[in-house]
């Protein structure tokens, strides 16, 4: 995952916007305590959607600490303590990140196969862990990692199929949000089009990058310029989006609700309309 | 052990009597786990392989009617889809060939993709069927459905904004049918003309 999906910052109350940045400190923190200090460097915005989304479903009330952490060793700062959503998040996060650089081995150059690969040697011991925590989240992203290598060998130019592997991932992830079945064909749409959303919108950060190095890229495979690709893209997006919420509104949320709308109806069309415009990464700081 | 061994059911056994057999071998499964007998891991182990004879059985139920019946079996492929196995029901219709291309077909491409999550793949199919198909109801419904997503409207969204995309083509226009529609709703309220 990426870091594509976060709120749109200028909509937030202060209140929410607070809860927003505790709730990525507490991952954080989750992941330190748990996973070891090196897994803390890989958090990004993403997973704080899915462990805001758990929470949520569970009716789960953020319970806060004020503590001093390593990026801000003077100043306390507001942390969620850990909660089911929270403890989600950190083991997909894990997870995700392990295959990710196992995949990077593969297919980069040299010098960053090095560093993938000690990146790798790094995450072992708390990839084990994670591993034993979620164990079929772990069998589908391995299954789901080689469905992509092998459609990336074909070069595949169909874009819902380029997805599928991550959206796949994604789907899995949403679904652990909650334990109860009449939400499971909801969350899993949900998981669905957001983990498609993620792809499109990195595969069409990429497309330039892609194009000259010759990796694999689904719009450069299907022979668009530039601009085409902004059109696909968005068009793809677009849809995924409104599908999204079509699955999204199906979910009964109890807490955090405000977030959620926040990130779903104002944050994903505004990193949608900027498409191509390569500063796409905002801070929520 | 092979598929039905496992299950416990004859090779003539029906759809009824697997799903049956399935779910009271998979609750005497979890009961055992409960006690001392069955360890965690061995259930899990014992479920999966029930599950997998499961799938099989019925997989190979439905592909055998599949072959029984004269038509194509679109029922079938229907109710796959609807029971959430997309796959499955793509493979049948592909590898129905050339043999059917019409309308219906079309449509059920379009809807195991839908369900698949495949949105955009499943567009094409759809208009396929209406254009074959051009009075069907139903497949005008779901094209509309897809094509009003594809325009950006966000469903249930709380700020008044359903299309908060840069020029989102909800505000301009208006076309003869909306000035008649707006005559109408006039005449409904008021008596006016």
């Amino acid at each position: 995952m990426f870091g594509y999906i976060l709120p749109d910052k200028n909509e937030l109350k202060v209140k929410e916007f607070n809860l927003y940045k505790a709730f990525y400190c507490g991952v954080c923190k989750d992941l330190g305590l748990r996973y070891g200090l090196t897994t803390r460097f890989l958090l990004n915005y993403d997973l704080v959607l899915l462990a805001l989304l758990a929470d949520s479903i569970l009716g789960v009330e953020p319970v806060f600490k004020s503590e001093v952490c390593i990026a801000s060793p003077v100043k306390k700062k507001v942390i969620a303590k850990e909660t089911t959503g929270i403890t989600i998040a950190s083991d997909c996060l894990v997870l995700l990140s392990y295959h990710k650089l196992q995949d990077n081995i593969h297919d980069e150059k040299l010098g960053k196969k090095v560093i993938s690969k000690t990146g790798a040697m790094a995450l072992k011991k708390a990839y084990n862990k994670a591993q034993k925590a979620q164990k079929e989240l772990e069998t589908v992203i391995k299954k789901q990692m080689q469905a992509q290598f092998a459609l990336e060998n074909e070069n595949c130019s169909i874009v819902d199929m380029a997805a599928d592997p991550t959206a796949q991932m994604v789907a899995k992830m949403a679904v652990l949000c909650s334990t109860d079945k009449a939400l499971t064909p909801h969350l899993w749409r949900f998981g669905i089009f957001l983990g498609k959303l993620i792809y499109l919108l990195d595969a069409s950060e990429d497309y330039e990058k892609d194009k000259e190095t010759g990796s694999f890229n689904v719009f450069v495979n299907m022979g668009l310029s530039f601009d085409e690709m902004k059109q696909v893209a968005t068009d793809h997006c677009i849809l995924c989006a409104s599908e999204l919420s079509a699955a999204y509104c199906q979910i009964t949320l109890k807490e955090n609700k405000d977030i959620l709308d926040n990130i779903v109806y104002l944050g994903l069309p505004k990193v949608i309309n900027n498409i191509g415009n390569s500063i796409q990464k905002e801070k929520m700081k | 052990m092979n598929a039905y061994e496992i299950l416990g059911v004859s090779e003539k056994a029906t759809e009824e009597e697997v799903k049956i057999a399935y779910k009271e071998l998979s609750l005497k499964c979890r009961a055992g786990s409960q006690g001392v007998s069955l360890v965690k891991d061995e259930y899990n182990v014992k479920m999966q392989e029930i599950n997998q004879a499961f799938d099989e059985v019925i997989q190979k139920l439905k592909t055998g009617a599949m072959g029984q019946t004269t038509g194509l079996g679109y029922d079938k492929i229907q109710q796959l889809i609807n029971d959430g196995y997309a796959d499955e029901a793509l493979e049948e219709l592909n590898g129905m060939g050339v043999l059917a291309n019409d309308a219906v077909w079309n449509f059920l491409m379009g809807s195991a993709y839908y369900a698949k999550g495949w949105a955009t793949q499943a567009t094409g199919y759809i208009e396929a069927a209406c254009r074959l198909d051009p009075k069907n109801k139903e497949y005008m419904g779901v094209l509309n459905k897809i094509r009003n997503n594809a325009q950006g409207n966000m469903h249930g969204a709380p700020y008044g904004n359903a299309n908060p995309y840069r020029g989102g083509n909800t505000a301009s226009g208006c076309s003869p049918c909306d000035i008649c529609t707006a005559f109408v709703c006039a005449d409904v309220c008021c008596d006016c003309c």
